[in-house]
């Protein structure tokens, strides 16, 4: 039962993350890192979404990988959890600012600094998304339930 | 059902060492249909004045730790099933008259025995001069001058006199207490020493005519289902100068005694005995130090004893109809042998009949895994996986008594086991031993074929297959021990099954 | 165990179900116009394209048709401007302009006695000549209607060439109506009524209120009636706009004065003409290229623009402009607000730009501070400049599409909140006052020739019901740190 109460808290939290990339007003992806121009652009070319999708779908993807198909003895200590949220958390970043460069290139605008810092504060929102979904899905690994720390 | 097993001499004590170490691994009595036999307690009782006897005390020593270590996981359950599943209990703990004085031990107090010389014991220097007379016409000065507290050193006329005495004591009048309709009695003895020779017989002439006897239960005593294991000759004697057991006198002994228990035990309408193993071996073993003294008798565990091991379990699964007749008489004797499938110095479980391999092999695979695990695996596992499931296996456990008993003590003694029994004659082979790849634990099976080649098994596939089942078990905050093995007995049922080849 | 397993991969994939399931009925058209937008195609082809889709699904987009099956305008242009305030800035885009090819239009010619000098043949014509091209420049030729008013509204039994055609147009509708009395009442109130949407009506009169009866009723009496009058018609005909055009004509004959002393008169006299529109339509006429030469009329001396509210100017704050200083973030969704605000460390000067699209307004009056009202607590000052094309780059392209202007407001900003409210503000013209008399019996007097007897009388009336708050447009901007 606890663990439902996780995952129902895990995919709110996500649900909630996803919304709040719609949003006007109180943007998730607008509060560490903000250009008008830029950030406006994003907006306009409804791109936040589709980064909130990819930062999800890249985050919730390899806590599924991790946790049901790797899901090894071989691979069920912390250190190689912190291993795959380290490349979570670089890909997930590295995947949003192609994806921003190419699209802000197709509408002939030049932001390139600015994706790139953009695509910094992506690394936070990885990280602390493949926690949310490795606290969300873990509890029913077979061999990593107990990763990155016993329940 | 409760098993009183009377253990008597030193072969006894290696009989029963074996049936430890098989209940270790989980062996259970069978019945007729293949079921275990429920409510089951094994009542081993030791009887061998010689103390000092290494056999008996490794036996003991292990005896104690397989009762605090089932303790600790089943309590006192019956039924169980998984390692260590035979309830086995000492007399005094399933005692109900608390009036009688008794030690909580496995061993028969021969205390009345063991203080004195034989010629003492007799009364000797009181006797008048005929009976003197007589008496140095039947036992030898030797054996007049001998010390029973080293035993009857191959010499039955003294025992016989001896353990005639054993009635009167109050581990017998304890056994006839507790023994109710329904029990069943078994002796281990060798036919060729002294003390298992003259006890058996003594023994069930004892308990067949507790008619005459002043204790309880006298009439279920005598109705009673009573078996016998026989041991023939199986290991030789180192030669030496000065020896008072002498394997040439073993054939004639043998021979004599098995007269005699023809015309007493296990005559054709003698209803004394109701079922004889009789169990030896032609190949003779590697030769034993021959030492009756105070560090004496400490011998190579041998198949024979792994065999006659699983004698009282076939007797306890043996069904009443067999046994009784239809008013609870004893029925008259029938014997058993047991015969190898292939006639091969090197005995693995190939080696072994269907039956055998059916009750034996994937169990003793287990508990071979299982002390290939605790020396290999186990602690490499703590804070990981099913370790951390509630009840947590946390690193104080390896400093726990009963993981210091099980992976120390006995599994010690069962290394010991089976590398004696590697090195004796017969060699057994179940295992390779000294392999530490659980791939190539088990002699001549090999893991099963997959797609890619053969199939692996090691620590990690145990901790993968416990970390799964695991997931979907319970157990109580205070069953850490039984979590344990019984995941890795659950664990290890799986991999056997799926991972090794099948030589059923 | 293997079903709980799928049950995070549920989620993910509910949750990608969630968003291709969002949006609402017309979301496909939402998306094609947001587009549009985004890639700054605000084409009328690419309306058109769009228009496309919904023909296509006549029945999905029902609501975006009219009855006939024709795009409906109005309900585009609002789809269109709920997509354009979601953007960042808000975007426009004035598609009712491309309704305009379907209006019509109707024009109310006023017969009454003192207007047939007018188009005396000795004369030059310039009323038949208004006319005319009123006509002529409409683009939408064959939607034209004319009528002939005086106490009533009449239909012109000629067809549109006729009249064009026509030398004397009062020689040949002579006897239509009662020419001695003009009832603006009775006119004004039946051309609203009869006006329907995408319909442009031009009323062609001297704007002299001759009611019968007048004999023995004093000037003042009647001016305050017609005040009243014009108040009461155009309060009750709600979001119209009127455009009133004072041009001067040759007038030769007689001139019948407020009490009914009839004189000849030769000279000239004014005469105007009133484009009664609704105010999305005369929007949209103001911003297509195609009604400039019909709105703006040859001849024009003055004109002026009664609108019932003030003008919605497209306007958004520029984020990256080259003399902005200090810092300062633009909430989305309500441009006027303007959050972390910051004066630059060094000076303390806030400065920032607002383009605007003004095209729409006197082009004299937009470049004169002088001509605004600003209001905020750090004595903001604005500076107000045409957009130069050299300033535009890629990346503020999206703040300075479709703007005319760049307002620029510089103030000692301290903080922590300021509200600036930036109005031009929209004062009745002096013209009117100025083209106005209280006494048309003395043709010798100079300013008959160029003076309507109330004018002002009718036209404030009007002014009233409309109550502009007295600005063209404003633009409100909070700021806070």
């Amino acid at each position: 039962m606890k663990h439902f109460v996780f995952l129902g808290i895990g995919i709110a939290i996500t649900l909630v993350f996803f919304i709040l990339s719609y949003s006007q007003s109180f943007n998730i992806f607008e509060q560490l890192y903000f250009n008008q121009g830029f950030n406006d652009q994003l907006y306009n070319l409804s791109m936040y979404p589709v980064l909130a999708l990819i930062v999800i779908i890249l985050t919730w993807g390899a806590a599924a990988l991790y946790y049901y198909v790797i899901n090894s003895v071989n691979f069920d200590r912390w250190y190689h959890w912190a291993g795959v949220l380290g490349i979570t958390t670089l890909v997930s970043p590295i995947v949003c600012y192609l994806y921003i460069d190419s699209a802000l290139k197709n509408a002939g605008l030049a932001y390139g600094g600015e994706s790139v810092q953009f695509a910094m504060q992506l690394l936070l929102m990885s990280a602390v998304l493949f926690v949310v979904a490795s606290f969300s899905m873990r509890w029913w690994s077979t061999n990593c339930r107990h990763t990155p720390i016993p329940q | 059902m409760r098993l009183f097993i009377f253990a008597i001499g030193g072969t006894g004590s290696r009989v029963l060492k074996s049936m430890l170490m098989l209940s270790a691994a989980g062996v259970r009595p069978l019945d007729e249909n293949g079921q275990p036999v429920s409510n089951m307690e094994l009542v081993p009782i030791i009887i061998d004045p010689h103390k000092g006897n290494e056999d008996l005390k490794r036996t003991e020593a292990m005896l104690s730790a397989y009762r605090s270590i089932r303790y600790k996981l089943y309590g006192n359950r019956t039924d169980v099933d998984g390692f260590f599943a035979n309830r086995i209990v000492t007399l005094r703990e399933i005692m109900r008259d608390s009036s009688i004085q008794l030690n909580d031990t496995f061993i028969f107090n021969l205390s009345a025995v063991e203080r004195n010389k034989f010629r003492e014991f007799i009364g000797y220097d009181t006797m008048n001069e005929a009976n003197q007379a007589l008496s140095s016409l039947l036992f030898s000065n030797d054996q007049l001058e001998n010390k029973m507290n080293i035993g009857f050193v191959g010499s039955p006329n003294i025992g016989s006199v001896a353990l005639n005495e054993i009635k009167d004591s109050n581990e017998f009048k304890a056994f006839a207490n507790v023994f109710n309709q329904g029990d069943r009695i078994f002796f281990i003895s060798s036919i060729f020493g002294g003390t298992g020779a003259a006890g058996f017989p003594i023994m069930v002439k004892n308990i067949r005519q507790a008619a005459n006897l002043d204790i309880n239960n006298r009439d279920v005593l005598r109705k009673a289902p009573i078996g016998g294991l026989t041991v023939l000759p199986y290991f030789n004697l180192e030669l030496g100068d000065d020896h008072r057991i002498d394997k040439a006198d073993f054939i004639v002994k043998t021979q004599r005694a098995l007269y005699y228990y023809k015309e007493t035990l296990t005559g054709a309408n003698d209803s004394n005995l109701n079922t004889i193993f009789y169990l030896g071996d032609q190949v003779v073993s590697v030769p034993y130090l021959y030492d009756p003294g105070e560090h004496g008798q400490r011998n190579r565990a041998h198949m024979i004893e792994l065999v006659g091991a699983m004698a009282p379990f076939k007797f306890a699964g043996l069904p009443n109809s067999q046994l009784s007749d239809d008013n609870g008489y004893p029925l008259p004797s029938t014997a058993y042998e047991y015969a190898l499938d292939k006639d091969t110095l090197n005995v693995d479980f190939k080696a072994m009949g269907a039956e055998t391999r059916a009750l034996i092999y994937s169990k003793l695979v287990k508990f071979h895994l299982l002390f290939m695990h605790l020396n290999t695996g186990f602690k490499d596992t703590i804070g990981q996986g099913y370790t951390n499931d509630k009840p947590q296996i946390k690193s104080d456990f390896l400093a726990s008594q009963f993981y210091r008993t099980l992976a120390d003590d006995f599994m010690n003694a069962y290394k010991e086991w089976i590398t004696e029994m590697y090195n004796n004659m017969r060699s057994v082979e179940l295992f390779n031993i000294g392999e530490w790849d659980m791939n190539k634990a088990i002699h001549d099976v090999n893991t099963a074929k997959s797609f890619f080649g053969r199939k692996s098994v090691d620590n990690n596939v145990f901790k993968s297959v416990m970390n799964n089942l695991s997931q979907s078990s319970t157990y109580a905050p205070d069953e850490v021990e039984l979590k344990f093995l019984d995941l890795f007995n659950r664990a290890a049922d799986k991999i056997v099954a799926e991972r090794f080849e099948n030589i059923n | 165990m293997k079903k709980l397993f799928l049950l995070p991969m549920v989620a993910i994939v509910s949750l990608t179900a969630m968003l291709s399931s969002c949006g609402g009925r017309n979301s496909q058209i939402e998306d094609a116009v947001r587009q549009a937008l985004v890639q700054r195609d605000t084409t009328q082809a690419r309306f058109d394209s769009i228009c496309a889709i919904i023909k296509a699904n006549p029945q999905q987009y029902a609501d975006l048709l009219t009855a006939d099956g024709e795009i409906n305008y109005a309900a585009m242009a609002e789809l269109v401007e709920s997509v354009g305030s979601s953007l960042r800035p808000a975007m426009h885009w004035n598609v009712a302009a491309y309704g305009v090819n379907s209006l019509s239009l109707t024009i109310y010619f006023e017969r009454s006695g003192s207007m047939v000098p007018y188009d005396d043949a000795g004369g030059r014509g310039q009323l038949k000549k208004a006319v005319n091209d009123l006509i002529n420049y409409f683009p939408c030729s064959d939607k034209v209607k004319i009528n002939i008013v005086n106490d009533g509204i009449y239909p012109y039994n000629g067809t549109v060439d006729s009249f064009l055609q026509d030398r004397n147009i009062y020689a040949s509708t002579a006897g239509v109506g009662n020419a001695s009395y003009t009832d603006f009442q009775k006119i004004f109130n039946d051309i609203l009524e009869a006006q329907t949407p995408g319909n442009v009506s031009v009323v062609v009169t001297d704007l002299i209120y001759s009611p019968a009866d007048t004999k023995n009723v004093s000037i003042d009496k009647i001016f305050n009636e017609e005040n009243s009058l014009a108040t009461n018609i155009f309060r009750r005909y709600k979001g119209k706009s009127i455009i009133v055009h004072q041009l001067t004509g040759d007038y030769n004959g007689m001139y019948y004065p407020y009490n009914n002393n009839a004189f000849n008169y030769t000279g000239t006299r004014p005469f105007y003409l009133l484009i009664i529109a609704d105010s999305k339509v005369m929007d949209s006429m103001a911003a297509s290229k195609d009604y400039k030469q019909f709105l703006t009329v040859q001849g024009s001396r003055n004109s002026y623009r009664f609108n019932e509210s003030e003008s919605s100017v497209e306007w958004n704050v520029v984020p990256d402009w080259k003399d902005n200083a200090g810092r300062f973030r633009v909430s989305h969704g309500n441009g006027g607000e303007l959050t972390n605000v910051n004066a630059d460390k060094t000076t303390g000067v806030l400065r920032f730009a607002v383009a605007a699209n003004l095209s729409g307004i006197n082009p004299d009056l937009l470049c004169n501070a002088s001509n605004y009202t600003i209001e905020s607590l750090s004595g903001f000052k604005i500076d107000v400049k045409p957009l130069n094309p050299g300033d535009i780059t890629a990346n503020n392209k999206a703040y300075l599409e479709g703007k005319t202007h760049i307002i620029t407001i510089t103030g000692d900003y301290k903080g922590p909140r300021d509200n600036i409210k930036i109005a031009l503000r929209n004062e009745f013209p002096q013209w009117i006052e100025q083209s106005t008399c209280n006494d048309d019996t003395n043709p010798a007097m100079p300013s008959f020739a160029t003076t309507t007897l109330g004018l002002s009388s009718f036209l404030s009336g009007i002014n009233q019901a409309f109550s502009t708050g007295g600005n063209y447009f404003s633009i409100n901007l909070a700021l806070e740190n």
